[in-house]
């Protein structure tokens, strides 16, 4: 479903990524843990198709993708239920979003909010939004950046239910980037700690 | 409402000054100018041209609005078309309107060419830079997660684009028509038999003062009434607009 070959990059020549070769079958789940600054969201924005590896390449299988940014934006001027119309406008006839829309808003607890634009709303009600966005998509490949950020105990736990309850309904292949494992522990997915930088990926998924 | 009153009245105390001094041949007195103005606005002749000004003037500006939204558009989008479009946008913005119409004159003789041409040759370069310069400054990376969700382009433009660039817009036309009918004037003077311009010069060739100082009237009074009437309505929602944006 993914698959990174030889990636490698470098900002300012720094390199943060080097030689990454690593493949995610369908339905597999990965978490990249560890600190700030080690590469990680770069990975995942490579995979996103949102930077451009400086070697290497990284191949999606499926066009279906749906994707979470650390600072994921969204149309300030359209309200939240508007904004999932938007993101959603591709996957799904007009009856079929607006259903949709209306059950993620619900479930992420923005059922009083569909009218509030982003700037009316707190930092964990934004993320909530763009959860809602790319969990609603359907996606067959889910990238995930930092999906727990600014959001409580409670939200995080249900948060990790919808995406687990996703991958098992859906099949979903999933690459995440998170600093909170503790409550990724009841899904079955593989956790790697990227403690330093380069990041360099073995072709059997380890770390080196 | 007093410092109207107050500032009208100081306007035509000053005017009234002025025909003092120099005479009623060169400056006609308020009440010769209202009387002029009284009996044109009896003539069919006087609002035939009316209209023709206005609806020059407003030709240009829906012209120039298309061409500068479709091209600012891009240019925000393609630093590959706005290298190719905004060299040409400067030139024009730097070539003086009389040039435009000198040109025009020999080329396409009087009549409404000139005077839509030349508003527009004047008009499109700011438009189509604030155009072009607010496209470019909406947040990319929105265009990309969109693109992640497949979004189409035509999605994009009317839900990610003109929202976002909605209030610059406003604020560009109300620019735009404020200088959109002066601009016309000055065109119609110099390159037109017909319009409020070229009765002006008119005007000014038979030295018929009274009837010179009427257009005037009209002109500004056209200024007011547009103004009042559109421009600062459309500052209004840009105002409202940017803060919504925020």
């Amino acid at each position: 479903m993914l698959e990174f070959s030889h990636v490698s990059k470098a900002f300012h020549g720094k390199t943060v990524l080097r030689d990454v070769n690593f493949t995610l079958q369908k339905a597999e789940m990965l978490c990249l843990a560890g600190p700030s600054g080690m590469g990680k969201s770069t990975l995942l924005e490579i995979a996103a198709g949102i930077l451009r590896p400086d070697s290497g390449f990284c191949r999606r299988h499926t066009l279906n993708m749906a994707c979470l940014l650390q600072d994921t934006p969204l149309l300030p001027w359209r309200s939240a239920l508007q904004n999932m119309d938007f993101f959603l406008s591709a996957r799904f006839s007009e009856k079929k979003r607006r259903q949709k829309a209306l059950l993620w808003l619900e479930n992420m607890g923005l059922g009083a909010s569909l009218a509030q634009k982003p700037a009316e709303m707190s930092g964990g009600m934004k993320r909530r939004l763009a959860l809602a966005c790319a969990l609603a998509a359907e996606p067959d490949l889910l990238l995930l950046d930092e999906p727990f950020a600014f959001l409580d105990a409670v939200w995080q736990h249900r948060i990790a239910d919808f995406i687990a309850e996703i991958h098992r309904t859906q099949k979903t292949t999933l690459l995440m980037v998170s600093h909170g494992v503790d409550v990724l522990r009841s899904m079955d997915i593989r956790i790697l700690d990227i403690t330093s930088s380069p990041v360099i990926l073995s072709l059997d998924g380890t770390f080196l | 409402m007093i410092s109207l009153f107050f500032s009208i009245t100081l306007l035509l105390g000053l005017w009234s000054l002025a025909t003092f001094f120099l005479g009623s041949l060169l400056v006609p007195s308020p009440q010769a100018t209202l009387r002029s103005l009284g009996s044109m606005l009896f003539q069919l002749s006087v609002w035939e041209n009316m209209i023709l000004t206005l609806g020059r003037g407003f030709s240009a500006i829906v012209f120039t609005f298309i061409l500068a939204l479709f091209t600012g558009i891009a240019a925000g989008l393609s630093r590959k078309t706005m290298a190719l479009l905004a060299p040409m946008a400067a030139v024009l913005q730097a070539t003086p309107p009389i040039l435009w119409i000198t040109l025009l004159m020999v080329w396409v003789g009087t009549g409404n060419a000139i005077p839509i041409l030349v508003v527009m040759a004047s008009l499109f370069p700011p438009l189509f830079f604030t155009i072009a310069q607010s496209t470019a400054s909406l947040d990319p990376r929105l265009f990309v997660i969109a693109r992640t969700y497949r979004v189409t382009r035509g999605r994009m433009l009317k839900e990610l684009v003109l929202p976002g660039i909605y209030p610059y817009i406003l604020a560009g036309l109300s620019h735009a028509l404020g200088s959109c009918w002066k601009v016309t004037a000055v065109a119609e003077f110099l390159g037109s038999s017909e319009g409020i311009g070229a009765q002006i010069y008119w005007s000014y060739r038979m030295l018929d003062m009274p009837r010179l100082f009427s257009w005037a009237l009209i002109l500004v009074g056209f200024g007011l009434v547009i103004e009042s009437g559109l421009i600062r309505p459309l500052r209004q929602a840009a105002a409202r607009n940017r803060g919504s944006h925020a």
